[in-house]
């Protein structure tokens, strides 16, 4: 790792949803053209910490969000800051697939077409190839780009999902337990995938594998009743944790 | 790689914000326009119905001249049903222009037979009949409360003016002036009108006297039938649709067909009453009996719908528990299902009953139009129904009807939110979280 | 138990509350003579005693049909009509067993012209009004079409105005007078008749009927427009067209005399007198024909045709001439003929009618009764007996089971309420078999008759069902078998909805199509129905019009209900949502006849005052513009929450997924939730179009009568619905193709919605199954 420059700064972040306190004190820096894993037992608030990242929470009624969260050093929650804007720089992938009901084609270039990033329907195509290259997902569908995206099989769908998050060129891609509904080839795939990402790209990724943290990440935060527990390199965090709630975590006693 | 700052204003972005704004605005004009429709549709029925809820009333002394009315003197009920409404109108004019007279009151050139016409012919008959029912009346004056012609009661409703009214041949400016004074004298009153829900229709000489108390009874004696028939009938079909029927293409055929005649146009009920039960069956037209079937008919895949929907809402951990104890199943259904889904069932059958109460057009071809005078004494009897009553005044000759229609309107709407209220009521209530 | 048994017979017991003896006389028809004939049976209820008469209206041909359906309680007393019978009436009249009709002249119904109250006088005689109306005109001895355009142009003596007139669509009685007395007259009087029949070919016979037919033929222009709706109707327009000339009733014009100026016609003005003494020429007589065989089956039937003849009711002065009832010169001979019980000749063995009138007569109401009625009385009575019969049935099978089970020893198989339950249903289904079976042999006789065959097999069955209760009986598996049964056969009813619906408009459709041809029906494209015979009856114009009244509907209603099922849906808050809903879905909870009222008193005249008279297109307050605007506003829910159920269908990870991408609400809800949601909500909107293709009175009132093939959505136009009733309720005969038509409507109808609901079913129910 040669400089380490913060992506994204959370300061004292906390998240309720009405009364319920989901998000208590979390502290953590995200650094550029890395992975970071969030780990923890259900319902600790990682998914909802992501979602602060790039203001998703803003479509939950009852949900507010306190406390500072920079990216590159300006706060996004800046009355001034367009979510919309916000969103374009920092991608996300969901855990279920969720391909819109439109051709192939049509999933990965909704993203330039809606941000206007394409000039002309040549570059429109070189844009949609280049993501769905990237998502290793090319060679299935070159062929069928104009089929629905909803016909692909379930590790191609969250692939498609992927590829379609990267054509925005974001600079932070957040991805909430990207894998838990694929099979092991296909998450393979999608590993070596964001390992391919970081090269450009901030990943943020929700996981309930610590194999799956262990292999992809450089960075590991651990989220315990909506504290953040540790944060730490991952090979640290998995091998010499210092929490004890980390430990039993990871050695399967809690969670 | 950082790319441009988050704060940096962008004209991509605004005009997506401002398309964004303005489907918002969209959206929010087309829920205005749907509730602006709404209150103009029931402000426009509200002001044009009110007026029929207040009448125009004379009152003034009438003495019940034994010579006039009782020509035999011995008070024969034989002899005193002889003397027909005429004789009255007459005497009821006189006692007017008596009354104006004695009260000083300036009536300028008016013959008695205007007098006469400024009063409804409907008052000679509830004198009549007020003397018939105690004929120690006969040789009394009494102080009397007759309707008022519909010309003048038209006038205060704005319906007539003095200009209209000098071409009018029913009415003329020198009545409508001495209505005026008999306002001021007090003789001539405008109060709430209790006989425009109690009275029998009338013709089209007396939209004043026009009510809706037939029409009342006749939608009541309908409902009753509706309700009688198809609370069993859905429910049974209901519940084997719901609990028992297996699953087929039958069955789906079934249910096709149910959600077809929730939505096949009413009238086509009509059509059908008119060939089933009137020409094949042969029952009497305008009986309260053979609309309620019509509608019966209709509202069963309307009730038949939500019923199931209320079965299927009780969870099956409730049967398996009943069966579990060796109950057989339709036991289950009838002792543990039913019983659960009820306050759902009873909410959707009153919706269906509301929506058959404000049906019209079935009703228009079975001839559910008549003008019936006398209460219906049953299900067999002649009797009409309140939306076709307000159809029917709809298409009368004299303007008076109008305004009529739109009261009748008011009291449609009245039930039907009593009988939402109480569906509402019920659903409240006993709703359930399982 | 027992309780809710001795309810349930209370319950029974009210049924009766009919009273199966009539005692109101029963009277139907002409909407003409409607009003006269409900001011008599008002006068007559309150003066002489008798119930009031019960009066329908239903057109001429409705009352006369019903007339001679057959003799008897359950057929009608008196129909009133606005034309002479006919004899295809006559003939079914002596099929069902009437044979004696009389005929009642009660006065004369005047036919006036009439402009507005400020226009400037008309004095018309039949020819100028033929030579403004009518299609082809003599000039210089030759035939050439009417192109006349102001009144001036026709006689100097005519305002210098053009002319526009409203006259009386083919379906209405009075159109035959104004065919006869003004068309043929004037036409004759122009001298056009001889040259018509010149220029046709053929036999003589022929060529007159040819010249008599293009009499009749008016112009296309525009000029002349034919009002279906009533005189209401025609008054409207004429109030809001200041060049325009209507045909109205005397009385109806005697009504709203404040509105309107009367043209003279040969000079006369028209007044009940002038129209008496026979100098205005343009009147029809009115008519009545009742059942003297009724006289003694109703009671006051005779008092009321005499009532009704008296001269303080139809006499000059009387109760009717001042609601402008023209009276007849030869009230009295009426009077006399009927109490000389004089009949129709009507071709058979006329019965003399019973001249004087012993009442009531018991014996020739018990005869006639019976005759073509069911008479309710004995099946009630029977099915009393049965009621209680089934009561003792089960308590007694209760009660058996019951001590045998306390007496023995063996373990019954189910408990005693079965029991009673399985011997009661075997009293109750042998005993309603043979009722069923002594209602199959034709109702003939006493209520004692219909108890015994009820009974004898009740208690023969219920005693048969009370030996064998046993302990090893499996009462309670029967018992269920009967109630599945039941719950079976409850659910089948709806599938015999359908088939009634189908089976009684296929089969009255097949009537019509006998006498009509289907080609003509199916393809034609004008509808014109005629008195006479001859009519077209093509459906174009009425599914055009249909069509033109739903699109307007939709094009109100889809945008109005989409967008705010997705605001509902996509922005706003819980607690605006808890209240816009529902307020929104009231309006599917107005009745029609509310937004029929709304139409015709609010937005139609709103429509022709600030639109289409302001655009120069059109002076109807009855338009299509108005019905498909309020009929838009009643469709709205249907759209809106329907898409909003389905809007909300659509997974939330779709929107995210979109949001995520840094899309705006709105490109999510266009790009991604609506065109996941499509075929819902095409499901939806074909919901709604099936709801306005059959909605039928909001047309009846707001939309008019005329059937046009037209572009112009601020003219009245007619739909299929709005022609079912009319043709069902019109004044021409009811076996005859013009009343026929109707079912072929209604078919058409019911298959066009049939085809649309489904489609739409299917689509949302393949939608629903996609998210599941
Ligand atoms: N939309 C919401 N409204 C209210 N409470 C919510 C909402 N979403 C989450 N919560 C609550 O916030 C807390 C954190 O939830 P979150 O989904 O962030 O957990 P998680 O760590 O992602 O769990 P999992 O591993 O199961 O996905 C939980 O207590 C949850 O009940
Ligand atoms: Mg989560």
């Amino acid at each position: 790792m040669d400089i380490e420059t913060v992506k994204i700064r959370a300061d004292k972040v906390q998240v309720f949803y009405g009364e319920n306190h989901a998000i208590k004190d979390v502290d953590v820096n995200i650094l550029d053209k890395t992975v970071t894993a969030f780990i923890g037992p259900s319902g600790c608030g990682k998914s909802t910490f992501l979602r602060c990242l790039n203001r998703m929470n803003d479509t939950i009624p009852s949900c507010r969000v306190e406390g500072g969260i920079t990216l590159d050093g300006e706060d996004i929650y800046d009355p001034r800051v367009d979510p919309v804007q916000l969103r374009a720089k920092v991608g996300m992938v969901f855990q279920k697939p969720n391909p819109f009901p439109k051709s192939i084609y049509d999933n990965v270039a909704y993203g330039p077409r809606i941000h206007g990033l394409t000039r002309s329907k040549a570059e429109l195509d070189e844009v949609v190839e280049k993501s769905l290259r990237r998502a290793a997902l090319w060679n299935e569908v070159k062929d069928r780009l104009q089929a629905p995206g909803t016909g692909l099989s379930g590790g191609q769908q969250q692939r498609l999902c992927i590829a379609r998050a990267v054509a925005t060129e974001p600079e932070v891609l957040l991805m909430d337990e990207p894998c838990s509904a694929l099979d092991p080839i296909a998450t393979a795939q999608v590993e070596e995938l964001i390992d391919e990402l970081r090269e450009n790209f901030s990943v943020v990724i929700v996981t309930h594998s610590m194999q799956q943290a262990a292999r992809v990440s450089q960075k590991t935060a651990f989220f315990h009743l909506g504290n953040l527990v540790e944060y730490g390199e991952t090979t640290q965090i998995f091998t010499n944790p210092r929490d004890p709630r980390t430990e039993s975590y990871i050695t399967g006693r809690i969670g | 790689m950082s790319g441009r700052s988050l704060f940096a204003k962008d004209a991509r972005t605004a005009a997506r914000n401002r398309a964004e704004r303005r489907f918002r605005a969209f959206g929010f004009s087309a829920i205005l326009l749907a509730l602006l429709a709404l209150v103009w549709l029931l402000v426009s029925i509200l002001t044009a119905g009110a007026p029929a809820f207040r009448q125009t009333f004379l009152t003034f002394p009438v003495t019940l001249e034994a010579k006039l009315l009782d020509k035999s003197g011995i008070a024969d009920p034989a002899a005193l049903s002889k003397v027909t409404t005429t004789t009255y109108g007459k005497l009821l004019a006189k006692a007017l222009e008596a009354e104006i007279a004695a009260r000083g009151i300036e009536a300028g050139d008016m013959k008695s037979k205007d007098f006469a016409k400024m009063l409804s012919e409907e008052s000679a008959a509830t004198l009549r009949n007020m003397v018939l029912a105690d004929p120690s009346l006969i040789g009394q004056t009494i102080t009397f409360r007759a309707l008022a012609s519909g010309r003048i009661d038209g006038y205060y409703k704005g319906r007539v003016t003095m200009e209209s009214a000098a071409l009018d041949k029913n009415v003329s400016p020198a009545q409508l002036a001495l209505a005026e004074r008999l306002k001021e004298a007090g003789v001539l009153t405008i109060t709430f009108n209790p006989g425009f829900l109690t009275m029998p229709d009338a013709s089209d000489k007396r939209p004043e006297a026009a009510g809706l108390g037939i029409a009342i009874v006749g939608s009541f004696l309908m409902m009753a039938v509706v309700l009688v028939l198809s609370l069993p009938i859905g429910v049974a079909a209901s519940v084997y649709l719901e609990e028992f029927a297996p699953r087929n293409r039958w069955t789906d055929l079934i249910e096709v067909n149910i959600a077809n005649l929730a939505a096949v146009p009413s009238i086509v009920y009509g059509i059908l009453g008119l060939a089933i039960f009137i020409n094949f069956a042969g029952l009497p037209q305008s009986a309260p009996i053979v609309g309620g079937l019509v509608l019966t008919l209709m509202t069963l895949p309307r009730i038949i719908i939500p019923t199931r929907a209320a079965l299927k809402a009780v969870p099956p951990s409730i049967r398996d528990a009943a069966l579990g104890v060796g109950a057989s199943k339709l036991q289950t259904v009838f002792h543990h299902v039913l019983p659960l889904a009820m306050p759902g069932i009873l909410t959707g059958m009153i919706i269906g009953l509301a929506q058959a109460l404000g049906e019209t057009a079935p009703l228009l071809l079975i001839g559910m139009v008549a003008f019936v005078r006398d209460f219906p004494g049953g299900f067999f009897d002649p009797a009409a129904a309140l939306p076709v009553q307000v159809y029917n005044w709809t298409t009368r000759g004299d303007p008076g009807f109008v305004e009529r229609a739109s009261g009748a309107i008011i009291v449609l709407l009245a039930f039907l939110i009593l009988m939402n209220a109480v569906a509402i009521f019920l659903r409240r209530k006993f709703e359930r979280r399982w | 138990m027992t309780l809710r048994c001795l309810a349930l017979i209370a319950a029974a017991l009210l049924l009766p509350g009919a009273t199966f003896a009539r005692d109101q006389i029963q009277i139907a028809g002409s909407s003409t003579v409607l009003p006269y004939a409900t001011i008599v049976a008002e006068a007559f209820g309150e003066n002489r005693g008798f119930p009031t008469p019960v009066v329908e209206g239903g057109g001429s041909g409705a009352g006369r049909k019903k007339l001679c359906e057959g003799q008897g309680e359950a057929t009608l007393d008196i129909a009133n009509s606005s034309s002479p019978i006919k004899p295809s009436d006559i003939e079914l009249c002596r099929a069902n067993g009437v044979t004696a009709l009389m005929e009642v002249r009660i006065g004369y119904d005047g036919i006036v012209f009439a402009s507005r109250r400020e226009g400037p006088e008309f004095a018309l005689t039949p020819e100028l009004i033929w030579r403004a109306l009518a299609a082809q005109v003599p000039q210089g001895g030759a035939l050439v079409a009417n192109r006349v355009s102001r009144w001036s142009e026709i006689d100097p003596g005519l305002p210098d105005q053009p002319i526009t007139a409203f006259i009386p669509g083919t379906k209405h009685g009075s159109r035959e007078v104004f065919d006869q007395k003004v068309l043929e007259t004037g036409c004759a009087a122009a001298g056009a008749e001889a040259l018509f029949a010149a220029a046709a070919t053929g036999s003589e016979d022929e060529k007159e009927q040819a010249a008599q037919k293009a009499c009749l033929m008016l112009r296309a222009d525009g000029r002349s427009v034919d009002i279906d709706g009533d005189y209401a109707e025609t008054l409207a327009r004429v109030a809001a067209n200041p060049d325009a000339l209507g045909v109205f009733g005397l009385s109806f014009y005697e009504n709203n005399a404040d509105k309107l100026r009367v043209a003279t016609v040969g000079g006369i003005a028209p007044t009940v007198e002038t129209i008496a003494k026979g100098e205005y020429p343009v009147s029809r007589p009115l008519f009545f024909y009742v059942k003297p065989a009724h006289f003694d089956l109703v009671p006051g039937l005779r008092d009321y045709v005499l009532y009704f003849l008296s001269d303080e009711i139809a006499g000059p002065g009387g109760l009717l001439s001042g609601y402008g009832l023209v009276p007849d010169p030869e009230l009295a001979a009426s009077r006399a003929a009927v109490e000389a019980g004089q009949v129709l000749d009507m071709g058979g063995e006329a019965a003399q009618a019973p001249a004087a009138a012993p009442e009531p007569a018991n014996a020739a109401s018990e005869a006639t009764g019976s005759a073509g009625t069911t008479d309710g009385r004995p099946v009630l009575i029977a099915l009393l007996a049965l009621a209680a019969l089934g009561l003792a049935a089960f308590l007694f099978g209760r009660q058996r089971a019951a001590r045998l089970r306390a007496a023995g020893t063996a373990i019954f198989h189910s408990v005693p309420a079965y029991h009673g339950a399985l011997v009661l249903l075997s009293t109750v289904l042998p005993g309603a078999l043979g009722l069923l079976a002594w209602g199959g042999a034709g109702p003939h006789g006493s209520p004692a008759l219909a108890a015994t065959a009820t009974l004898l097999p009740g208690l023969a069955g219920g005693a048969y069902g009370y030996g064998r209760i046993s302990p090893d009986l499996r009462a309670r598996t029967a018992v269920e078998r009967v109630v599945m049964a039941a719950l079976i056969g409850c659910s089948l009813i709806a599938v015999l909805t359908t088939a009634g619906i189908f089976a009684s408009l296929v089969v009255e459709a097949g009537h019509f199509f006998r006498l009509y041809p289907a080609a003509d029906f199916f393809f034609s494209t004008t509808w014109n129905p005629q008195f006479r015979g001859g009519s077209s009856l093509g459906i174009w114009p009425l599914i055009w019009g249909t069509f033109y009244v739903s699109l307007i509907a939709l094009l109100v209603a889809v945008p109005v209900g989409l967008m705010s099922a997705i605001y509902l849906a996509e922005y706003a808050s819980k607690r605006t949502r808890a209240w816009v809903k529902p307020a929104i879905e009231i309006l599917a909870g107005i009745p029609t006849i509310v937004y029929g009222l709304f139409a015709l008193i609010t937005v139609g005249p709103l429509l022709r005052d600030w639109f289409a008279q302001p655009l120069g297109l059109g002076s109807s307050s009855s338009s299509v513009m108005t019905a498909g605007l309020v009929m838009g506003i009643m469709v709205i829910p249907f759209v809106s929450s329907l898409s909003d159920d389905i809007i909300n269908a659509v997974p939330q990870s779709l929107r995210d997924g979109s949001l995520g991408l840094g899309a705006t609400r709105s490109e999510t809800v266009r790009q991604v939730v609506l065109p996941a949601a499509l075929p819902g909500i095409v499901g939806a909107i074909l919901l709604a179009a099936s709801r306005a293709i059959g909605e039928t009175m909001i047309v009846v009132m707001g939309a008019g009568a005329a059937a046009k093939l037209s572009l112009n959505p601020f003219e009245a136009m007619t739909t299929v619905t709005v022609k079912i009733v009319s043709q069902l309720t019109g004044d021409t005969e009811f076996a005859s193709p013009e009343t026929l038509v109707a079912f072929a409507l209604g078919l058409t109808l019911f298959l066009v919605t049939l085809g649309l609901n489904v489609l739409a079913l299917v689509i949302v129910r393949k939608y629903r199954e996609q998210y599941e």
